[in-house]
């Protein structure tokens, strides 16, 4: 006999989405908020952030408004810390993550976009799919208004003071995102300029 | 304003940090050393929790029915209370387990 899971395989996640939903519509304390996220992310491990990444974006498609809010506002209280919670992808030139020197530990959107840019020790992330997930992140950040001015600062940050984790296309790539992002310009545009960029230049 | 850059920790350090652990199982056995449990946790965790799905077809998948007009509220089952706890550790763990209990 099939599992509920089987038949209908969004089930539990739209369930487990929907318990966060209900634990950020009824919580106002962003610091509790933030720990629970942590320890979410903690729980599906190193290899399911994209796990985590789905509930967040389960979220950002809902019509939950106050959900969206109070998400986009832990996550604002997370850059504000450097302490969103992050996944992790091989360094580029790595091929696994079996050791410390060859992870890289990186925020959603940065997650997003080096899994789409490299080499990575997952399979390649589809356009389409890269495109979407960073276009509802987006939106949902937006929400924010100091997770819509810290995350581009936080990207450019990390572009610029860390070494191993990005290519020179992941880099071009967060480049155009950071300069759209500041200048307001909608989720859309940016993810198709982002996308397009580097469509031409060879893989680093 | 003072962004905080990307944190250097054990997950995302440098090339050049030394991994402690030997590479050859002999000098592992000389050193008495152990490959740390998240080590091997990493290497056999499942990628998905529950469904069967791949990390990457999670991405793909939709949970929502495209159909115009359909509810995109989220509704968790009625019988199901919020835990409550006064200690917040227990109150992250608790909370924390509510809301993964239907993937595991």
């Amino acid at each position: 006999m099939s599992t509920l899971s089987e038949v209908h395989p969004g089930v539990p996640w739209r369930e487990s989405a929907a318990r966060l939903a209900q634990m950020l519509e009824s919580t106002a304390d962003q610091e509790l908020c933030l720990a629970v996220l942590k320890q979410l992310n903690r729980r599906f491990g190193d290899y399911a952030y994209p796990g985590f990444l789905k509930l967040l974006l389960i979220i950002s498609e809902s019509s939950n408004t106050g959900a969206k809010r109070r998400l986009a506002d832990t996550i604002a209280l997370g850059l504000r810390r450097g302490d969103v919670p992050g996944g992790i992808l091989a360094a580029w030139g790595a091929t696994d993550i079996s050791s410390a020197a060859s992870r890289r530990r990186l925020d959603p959107i940065e997650y997003l976009t080096a899994w789409f840019s490299q080499p990575t020790h997952r399979p390649p992330l589809p356009e389409g799919t890269y495109r979407e997930c960073l276009v509802q992140l987006m939106e949902l950040f937006n929400i924010s208004t100091v997770a819509r001015q810290w995350y581009p600062l936080k990207i450019e940050a990390d572009l610029a003071g860390v070494e191993g984790a990005f290519t020179h296309q992941t880099r071009e790539r967060l480049g155009i995102l950071v300069d759209s992002w500041k200048q307001g310009r909608p989720p859309g545009d940016i993810a198709q300029a982002v996308s397009a960029s580097a469509a031409s230049a060879p893989l680093s | 304003l003072q962004v905080p850059a990307m944190k250097i920790s054990p997950d995302s350090g440098p090339v050049s940090t030394p991994d402690p652990w030997p590479r050859d199982a002999e000098s592992a056995e000389l050193v008495g050393a152990r490959r740390p449990v998240e080590t091997d946790a990493i290497r056999t965790s499942p990628i998905d929790c529950c469904t069967g799905q791949s990390a990457e077809a999670l991405l793909l998948h939709k949970v929502w029915s495209d159909t115009p007009g359909t509810s995109r509220r989220l509704e968790t089952a009625p019988t199901v209370p919020l835990p409550r706890n006064e200690d917040r550790a227990s109150a992250v763990q608790a909370l924390t387990d509510f809301i993964f209990e239907p993937l595991s």
